[in-house]
C-alpha cells in the first residue's frame, strides 16, 4: 500500500478550490495505477477510487485547518492529516524549512501533488532536487489510456509544453513522483459539507511536524498583498481582459465594472501591461498567466498566439474588438464586432438584466 | 560582483510548433532565440556589471546551434560565454539538466547565480530553483526586482497573492520572472564587438548523469480550439444575444 499525498493550502481559512481539485488528481492517478477503465462508478463513492488500488490519500497543511476543512478531508477520503507547524506566521515559512519537514515526510511514497502557484513553483523543484525526486510540473490531465503501465510502473501526466501549443505525455519514476497540477484542470471533487462533530472528524487525528531553522536563512522585509479584493486570476470562473483596444489606463474602469458584475478576475494583454495600464500581476499569457476559467471575455485584445496560449484552455471565450480580421474570433465562441466602450457598457446592462 | 547567468535557446515563442515523425518538435528552419526569461536576468546581470564592477558569463547547456542565442547574450554585454555541449540535450530530464548546470556553476566562484524561472518552450521551471538546492544556496524564485548592496540582496519576488520584499546574502540563485529587467537591444557595434568575445565550449558528452527519471512517452499538437461565431445584426441586440447564449446555452453565467 502506497500514499498518495497532497498539499492542502488555504485561504482564508477555507480550504482553496485547487485542494479539492487535486484530490480529484490523486484519484485519477489511483485508477490509472489499478488500470484505468471500469473505475468511473466508484468515483461517486467518496475515497473508493484510492482505496481500490491500495493507495492511501494524506494531506499536508501549511498552518492548523478548522474542523470544518479536517471533516471535509477525511470524508473525500484523506487517511492521514499532517500540519508543518511553525512558530513564524504562514507568509514567513521559508521554503526550504518546508522542504526539510516534507523530504522527510512523503520519503518512499508514491506521490506528492500540489496545485500550481508561486509558493509551490518555489517549494516543489527545491524539494525534488534535494531528494532526488522528479517533478512533473504544470500537469494539466492524467492520460486514462496508459499502455504498459502495469509492466514497467511510474505515473503518467499530461503537459502542455511549447506554451500551450503541445500535448506532452510524460511517465516519472520515483518514490515519491512529485507533481505541480494546474488550477482549473481537474474537476473538482464535490466538497460536502459534513458537521464538526460528525464520525469523520474523529477518524484523521491532525499530526503536527514542527519545523525547523532553515539553514540557508532568507529574511523577510515586506509582505505587500495586492490591493485588488477580487478573485485570484488563476482560480477565478470568470475572467474579463483588456488590451491595446482600451487605448488606456482608464479602459480597465469599464472592464472592472463587467468583471464586478460577474464576480470575476481583471486579466490584461502583455501590451497593456507593457503601456503601464495595469500591473503586470494581472498578465494572461505566454509570459504571464496561463488560465482556464468557464468564462474568458477578451476585451480589445487581438489574439496574438502568446496571449492565446495563456486562455486557449478557457471553456467559454467571448471577443470585443473593433477589427473583424482579430485573429481572437477564430477562437472564440462568441465574437462581438464593436468599439468595446459601446459594447461592454450594453453587455453589463443585458447580464444585470438577466441576474435581477 | 561575478554573475553566472544560465541561459537557454529556444524556438522563436511566436513561431508555429511542427513535429517529425517521431514526435520530436522541429527546429530546422525556425527562427532560434535566447528564452525571455533568460533574456530578463542577462539584462538584469549586465546592469548590475555596469553599476559595480564584476563580470558576467553566461552559462548554456545545449549544442553548436546554440551560438547565435549566445551570441545576443554577449552583445547584450555579458563578457565571456560557457557551451556545455552534449547533443542529447533537448532529451535530458530537468534532474539531469541541473547536475550538468550545477557540475559547471560550481567550479566557477560566482556571487550570483541567475537563470529564467522557467522557459518559454518546455517550461518545466524547476532548474533554477535545482540548482539551488544542489549547491546549498539561497533561492528566491520569480524575482522581479533585484538590488545589491555589499553581499546583501533585496529581491523583490511574486508570491501567491502580491509579492513579497526577501533579503539574501551571496551566494545565492535568482531566478527571474518577468519585469526583472527590460531587455536592451543590442547596437550593430554591439553586436561586432560580441563576435571579438570568447565562447569556452566544453564536451559535457562525457559527463555522467543521473539516471533520468521522467520521460516523454507521446508529443502531440494540441488541436486549435474551436471557435469562429460572430454575433450579427444591431450592437444592443448583439449584446443581448451574447449574454442571452452565456446562460442558455454556455451556462456560465
Amino acid at each position: 500500500m502506497s500514499t498518495i499525498w497532497v498539499i492542502a493550502e488555504t485561504q482564508e481559512g477555507r480550504l482553496k478550490q485547487a485542494t479539492f481539485e487535486l484530490i480529484s488528481a490523486a484519484r485519477a492517478i489511483a485508477r490509472a495505477c489499478e488500470g484505468g477503465a471500469g473505475e468511473a462508478a466508484s468515483e461517486q463513492v467518496m475515497g473508493q477510487a484510492a482505496q481500490a488500488s491500495g493507495d492511501t490519500l494524506a494531506a499536508v497543511t501549511f498552518e492548523p485547518l478548522p474542523q470544518e476543512s479536517v471533516g471535509q478531508l477525511a470524508a473525500l477520503g484523506v487517511r492521514r492529516l499532517v500540519c508543518l507547524d511553525s512558530d513564524t506566521s504562514r507568509s514567513e515559512i521559508d521554503s526550504y524549512q518546508v522542504v526539510e519537514a516534507l523530504s522527510s515526510l512523503v520519503a518512499g511514497d508514491a506521490a506528492l501533488l500540489a496545485a500550481d502557484g508561486p509558493r509551490i513553483r518555489e517549494i516543489m523543484p527545491l524539494l525534488a532536487a534535494a531528494a532526488g525526486q522528479p517533478l512533473i510540473s504544470d500537469v494539466v490531465g492524467i492520460p486514462a489510456d496508459q499502455p504498459g503501465v502495469a509492466a514497467e510502473g511510474g505515473i503518467w501526466a499530461l503537459r502542455q509544453p511549447y506554451s500551450g501549443k503541445t500535448i506532452q505525455t510524460v511517465c516519472a519514476q520515483g518514490a515519491p513522483v512529485l507533481a505541480t497540477v494546474r488550477p482549473k484542470c481537474f474537476e473538482a471533487v464535490e466538497a460536502c459539507d459534513v458537521a464538526a462533530d460528525s464520525d469523520n472528524v474523529a477518524s484523521i487525528a491532525v499530526e503536527r511536524i514542527p519545523l525547523g531553522k532553515a539553514a540557508l536563512a532568507r529574511v523577510v522585509k515586506e509582505v505587500l498583498t495586492a490591493a485588488s479584493g477580487r478573485v485570484d486570476l488563476a482560480e477565478a470562473d470568470i475572467v474579463v481582459s483588456g488590451g491595446r483596444g482600451l487605448k488606456g489606463p482608464e479602459g480597465f474602469t469599464v472592464i472592472s465594472q463587467l468583471a464586478d458584475l460577474l464576480g470575476a478576475a481583471v486579466g490584461a494583454s502583455r501590451p497593456a501591461v507593457d503601456e503601464g495600464w495595469i500591473g503586470i500581476q494581472y498578465q494572461v499569457g505566454q509570459t504571464g498567466k496561463t488560465v482556464a476559467p468557464q468564462l474568458y471575455i477578451a476585451c480589445g485584445i487581438s489574439g496574438s498566439i502568446q496571449h492565446v496560449a495563456g486562455m486557449s484552455a478557457s471553456k467559454c471565450v467571448v471577443a470585443i474588438n473593433k477589427d473583424p480580421d482579430a485573429d481572437i474570433f477564430a477562437i472564440a465562441d462568441y465574437g462581438i464586432v464593436a468599439d468595446l466602450y459601446q459594447a461592454v457598457p450594453l453587455l453589463i446592462q443585458e447580464i444585470s438584466a438577466l441576474k435581477d | 560582483m561575478d554573475i553566472a547567468v544560465c541561459v537557454k535557446q529556444i524556438i522563436d515563442t511566436e513561431a508555429e510548433i511542427e513535429l517529425d515523425e517521431n514526435q520530436q518538435v522541429i527546429t530546422d528552419g525556425q527562427t532560434l532565440i535566447m528564452d525571455p526569461y533568460s533574456e530578463f536576468a542577462v539584462e538584469k546581470a549586465v546592469q548590475l556589471k555596469e553599476e559595480l564592477g564584476g563580470r558576467v558569463v553566461l552559462v548554456c547547456l545545449g549544442d553548436e546551434e546554440c551560438a547565435s542565442a549566445i551570441r545576443h547574450g554577449l552583445a547584450m554585454g555579458a563578457d565571456e560565454a560557457i557551451l556545455l555541449a552534449r547533443d542529447d540535450w533537448r532529451q535530458l530530464d530537468p534532474g539531469q539538466k541541473v547536475a550538468c548546470l550545477s557540475q559547471a556553476l560550481s567550479c566557477g566562484s560566482f556571487d550570483l547565480i541567475m537563470g529564467g524561472w522557467k522557459s518559454g518552450d518546455t517550461a518545466n521551471a524547476q532548474v533554477m530553483a535545482g540548482i539551488a538546492a544542489a549547491l546549498q544556496m539561497p533561492l528566491v524564485n520569480m524575482a522581479t526586482s533585484l538590488e545589491v548592496e555589499g553581499s546583501t540582496l533585496t529581491v523583490t519576488c511574486e508570491v501567491d497573492d502580491g509579492t513579497k520584499v526577501l533579503q539574501v546574502s551571496t551566494p545565492a540563485v535568482i531566478a527571474a520572472q518577468q519585469g526583472l529587467a527590460e531587455p536592451r537591444y543590442p547596437s550593430v557595434r554591439d553586436v561586432m564587438q560580441a563576435r571579438r568575445k570568447k565562447i569556452e565550449t566544453r564536451d559535457a558528452s562525457a559527463h555522467e548523469l543521473p539516471a533520468a527519471k521522467i520521460r516523454t512517452i507521446r508529443m502531440e499538437m494540441k488541436p486549435p480550439r474551436q471557435g469562429g461565431r460572430v454575433l450579427e445584426g444591431e450592437l444592443a441586440e448583439v449584446c443581448a444575444q451574447a449574454a442571452s447564449l452565456l446562460r442558455r446555452e454556455a451556462k456560465v453565467i
